[in-house]
């Protein structure tokens, strides 16, 4: 009986494949003791996958070029890296795995403060200090844990450039808008007294929800508020639905600023030449004249053919940290670690590092830049300026 | 010898084993089990509204969703023991279901399917939008490593979901149910209550994901719109029970404990790809065994004795 | 100019009704005939509008230019799902439903995985047609436009075929009474993949047209497919007229909601719409009843 017989030898097959897979995956051995183990996951699948593949590089780029150079206390340094697929519980499962089964000597942290929440756990329970690279919301900073780490500017932080600016040219009015979810209320919520600090007057503030399916009905409501500056805290999607409603509408504010979408390195390649005069929050640019930074991107475009945006240059940064605190302590003593990281200022391609008592990032600060020529650059503030602004904001042909 | 009896057996000494799992003090192997128990929970769950009542559901992630939020409203706002609050997120859900059964429940196939996916969203949407819930920014629960608490909490509510299976395949509900699985119409003409049954089965659906949710809440410590009310634990849930064997006893233990090792092994082994491998087995298992491996296995075994029985007995030659 | 204000929303609403409408039509054609639903449809789309943006960055050839390929494309991958894949199903009603759902459930996964590893997490979008005509005081987004009339025209043509091919009739006949329609000698197997086949082409056409309005990236697919199957319910089941026109409807409401509301309401509609019609109006707009 040809039905029975195969599907007698599939099952076999898939018992044997299962096993297989099971054994093999669990029967990990130790690590060797030789090289230091950091464990770590990145969002190489689901809603975070596009910043994912940049922290991964900007990982990598630091662990060859410290090897290079003889690795940490005489020893190579080795990733080990899981994908969370943006998932906090997945990332719980792979960080216990990375410290139970692959005895990793150090862990540095995921993104998103969903993931960061739930993992924060994991950095208590085995007290091994954790920098999170990416997560600039307050609140998860805020929850009295000893080991983790903010390693990037505070949300509040992205939008003050671009108040001061509208300040300086005599724009008076604001529409702020931008996506219902954590980190850009968090923004948002700054924006307000921001505004009224430096003259200006929010007239419309409304936030869309993520995944939105239409832009068309927020930006009537933007235009009908008649804004010189438009703020829009949006990531990528957003950013570019929003520019091509604005576009369509035909509404031309003076000042067009949207926060994390534009400062991806394709920003200008999807969006045409309207990029041109888009100003954008960024943590970091390739010419900050920071410590090592020029060295950081063209040694970044050699290994990996493409420019690094601020995501990969955040996780270098917290690589730096963590080899900073480790140079300091001469050891892998997780305690001696951890206060280091705590405590101390260290010079980053990022700018200075230095967090409060809670963890909370306060040493860094957020840049305005500006899309010039298919070209992302800081124009505020004038410490670290490397062009002019260009204002108004206006439409390509 | 019975058959039945060797699984009970088996089943015995998988739980004990799996009772035994956070004495070994490895939080890695704890997290593992932990979502397989999770998942096995689910799929059992879903197995009785849409495996033995035959009305497949894509949003009983709402009722999971209902209690992780209760978990986490309950301990910030209300400074409630967390078990007390998964109980409460349990009695809610089947309070609820009771309506959204009667109106859901009109609905045929992928209309039942989708709808309830439908309203899983909305919910999400919702839960987005309300201050109460926290928004999108979610509600951060005290921070603690929970996780042995939470593990013991899923097995106990796992066993009960496989009792409740086991009551459910042998009693005389159970048997409405398939018969308005078979033909509703037909069913309702012989004397069963259709309407009535269905909504039962699916109050106990929406009971054990609420419970199962609480735990997930506490092990988390975060709840957030987005991760809770999530598609992909969703459609996981169902794959497994589906791959497993619907409508069986056995199928969603099977089907939650194969899946999420071979799902983890997956990922681990082929970081790249695994979404793509993971597509393709499923695709496979489907084709290959399109009623699910438990219904195969049962087949091929009953078979056998059918054809032992068939044989003439012959004496030694 | 309250006049000018409130045209606009119409406006605005009936375009992304036709965003809607295409996203729709292809997952209709599918599940009239095969009672599938296709959850691979967004994934299909999106894998379309990330090729689309890819070759236009690279090539510079236009999502308009790149239609037919992306027809011809779709036509390709749903004839091999259903010859390869769910043809490989047993006829027994109840499980042919149900696994083929899953299965098309585990192609979206691959397709998801294929789109991650060919095109990386990035999003992408094509800059052309960014901007509207503006007349008489109201703006009229020129891609939007363009999809709208593309989704008119490829709804005509299906009705045309139809209504009046000989193919056409056959499609009707199984979607209306399967066993009826294999009655008359009509090869249900090919109908049902010619359907795929359609199905898919359309999805993959839409994805062309939706390149120039929006950014995607892999993991936006999933949300497309429901709202597609929110607008097959909304308009009727089997019915293309039904389709566009409950299409147009959702696309006003989310504009004017959007407006008068707020954008979270707005994007509501289509969950909320769904359910308010599956639970009061089953049969939707011109379609067949979904209820006992």
């Amino acid at each position: 009986m040809k039905a029975a017989s195969r599907s007698k030898g599939i099952a076999f097959l898939l018992s044997a494949a299962i096993l297989v897979c099971f054994i093999g995956a669990n029967s990990r051995t130790a690590g060797a003791a030789d090289p230091i183990v950091i464990g770590t996951t990145v969002s190489q699948s689901g809603a975070y996958a596009d910043v994912g593949k940049y922290a991964l590089q900007g990982y990598q780029l630091y662990v060859n070029q410290v090897n290079a150079h003889g690795g940490w206390l005489g020893r190579q340094l080795q990733l080990k890296v899981y994908d969370d697929a943006s998932d906090p519980a997945t990332s719980v499962t792979e960080y216990q795995k990375l410290v139970q089964q692959d005895h990793v000597n150090l862990i540095v942290g995921p993104y998103s403060s969903a993931i960061t929440a739930a993992v924060a756990n994991i950095a208590d329970q085995y007290k091994m200090p954790m920098i999170s690279p990416e997560v600039a919301a307050v609140a998860p900073f805020k929850r009295n844990l000893k080991y983790i780490f903010q390693g990037t500017a505070t949300s509040d932080r992205y939008v003050y450039g671009a108040i001061q600016i509208a300040k300086q040219y005599g724009y008076k009015t604001i529409a702020l808008t931008g996506e219902d979810t954590a980190f850009p209320r968090s923004i948002a919520a700054a924006v307000p007294g921001m505004a009224e600090a430096a003259g200006l007057k929010v007239v419309f503030n409304e936030l869309y929800p993520h995944n939105a399916s239409d832009y068309t009905a927020i930006v009537q409501k933007i235009k009908q508020s008649n804004p010189d500056v438009v703020l829009a805290i949006s990531y990528f999607p957003d950013s570019v639905g929003i520019i091509r409603a604005l576009k369509q509408a035909n509404v031309t504010p003076k000042e067009l600023f949207f926060t994390i979408g534009p400062a991806e390195p394709n920003f200008a390649k999807e969006v045409g030449a309207d990029s041109q005069g888009v100003l954008f929050a960024n943590n970091w640019s390739p010419e900050l004249k920071t410590e090592g930074n020029a060295a950081f991107a063209k040694a970044f475009k050699a290994a990996f053919g493409v420019d690094p945006d601020y995501h990969a240059a955040q996780n270098y940064a917290a690589m730096q940290v963590l080899g900073a605190a480790i140079a300091s302590a001469k050891s892998l003593d997780n305690d001696k670690i951890r206060d280091y990281m705590a405590t101390h200022e260290v010079d980053t391609v990022c700018g200075t590092y230095h967090v409060d008592s809670t963890g909370m990032q306060t040493g860094y600060d957020s840049l305005t830049d500006q899309w010039q020529g298919g070209k992302q650059l800081v124009v505020y503030p004038s410490k670290w300026a490397q062009a002019k602004l260009i204002t108004p904001y206006s439409w390509a042909k | 010898m019975s058959l039945r009896i060797l699984g009970f057996a088996a089943l015995a000494v998988l739980l004990l084993a799996s009772a035994m799992v956070p004495l070994s003090g490895n939080g890695y192997i704890l997290s593992l089990f932990y979502i397989s128990l999770l998942f096995t929970g689910l799929a059992y769950g879903w197995n009785i509204i849409s495996g033995y009542a035959g009305y497949l559901s894509f949003g009983q992630i709402t009722f999971f969703g209902i209690g992780a939020y209760v978990v986490a409203i309950g301990t910030t706002r209300f400074h409630a023991e967390w078990w007390v609050c998964a109980l409460v997120g349990g009695a809610l859900c089947a309070v609820l279901a009771v309506p959204m059964g009667y109106l859901m429940l009109r609905l045929q196939g992928p209309f039942f399917a989708l709808g309830m996916l439908g309203l899983a969203q909305s919910l999400r949407i919702a839960t987005d939008t309300i201050p109460f819930t926290g928004g999108a920014e979610g509600i951060y629960l005290p921070p603690g490593s929970n996780a042995v608490a939470v593990y013991y909490w899923t097995l106990g509510i796992l066993i009960l979901a496989i009792l409740l299976t086991a009551w459910v395949d042998r009693s005389a509900f159970g048997l409405r149910l398939r018969a308005l699985r078979e033909d509703e119409r037909a069913a309702g003409t012989l004397g069963v209550d259709t309407t009535s049954s269905k909504v039962q089965a699916f109050v106990l659906s929406a009971i054990i994901p609420a419970l199962l949710g609480g735990g997930y809440a506490w092990y988390l410590t975060y709840v957030e719109p987005s991760s809770i009310y999530s598609t992909e634990i969703e459609l996981q849930t169902v794959a497994m029970a589906i791959l497993g064997g619907m409508g069986t006893l056995w199928g969603p233990l099977v089907g939650g404990i194969l899946m999420s090792q071979v799902s983890e092994s997956l990922s681990t082994r082929f970081p790249q790809t695994h979404l793509m491998i993971f597509g393709a087995l499923i695709v496979i298992l489907l084709i290959a065994l399109p009623r699910g491996i438990v219904p195969a296995i049962a087949e091929r075994l009953g078979r056998k004795k059918a054809a032992a029985k068939a044989r003439p007995q012959e004496a030694v030659t | 100019m309250h006049v000018e204000l409130v045209t606009q929303l119409i406006i605005n609403g009936l375009l992304l009704g036709g965003v809607f409408a295409l996203a729709a039509l292809g997952l209709n054609v599918i599940f009239g005939v095969t009672r599938i639903v296709n959850l691979a449809h967004g994934q299909i789309v999106i894998l379309t509008a990330l090729t689309c943006a890819v070759i236009f960055q690279r090539f510079g050839i236009t999502p308009i230019e790149a239609l037919p390929g992306a027809l011809i494309g779709g036509a390709i991958l749903g004839t091999l799902i259903d010859r390869f894949l769910l043809r490989r199903l047993p006829e027994h009603a109840q499980t042919r439903e149900t696994t083929s759902l899953l299965i098309t459930f585990g192609v979206s996964y691959f397709l998801i995985g294929l789109s991650l590893a060919i095109f990386s997490g990035d999003f992408r979008s094509v800059a052309y047609l960014t901007d509207s005509w503006h007349i008489g005081g109201i703006d009229f987004p020129k891609a939007q436009i363009l999809s709208f009339a593309i989704a008119i025209v490829i709804a005509g043509i299906l009705a045309i075929v139809l209504r009046s091919t000989k193919v056409g009739r056959a499609l009707r006949a199984a979607s209306q009474n399967l066993d009826g329609a294999r009655a008359c000698g009509i090869d249900i197997g090919r109908m049902r993949t010619l359907s795929f086949a359609l199905g898919c082409a359309i999805a993959a056409a839409s994805g062309a047209l939706l390149s120039m309005i929006y950014a995607y990236n892999p993991d936006t697919g999933s949300q497309f497919t429901l709202i597609s199957f929110s607008v097959v319910v909304l308009g009727g089941l089997g019915s293309y007229a039904g389709a566009i026109v409950g299409a147009g409807l959702l696309g006003l409401a989310v504009s004017f909601v959007g407006f008068y509301g707020n954008t979270h309401l707005g994007s509501m509609m289509p969950y909320v719409v769904f359910i308010l019609v599956l639970l009061f109006r089953p049969s939707g707009i011109l379609g067949k009843p979904a209820t006992t």
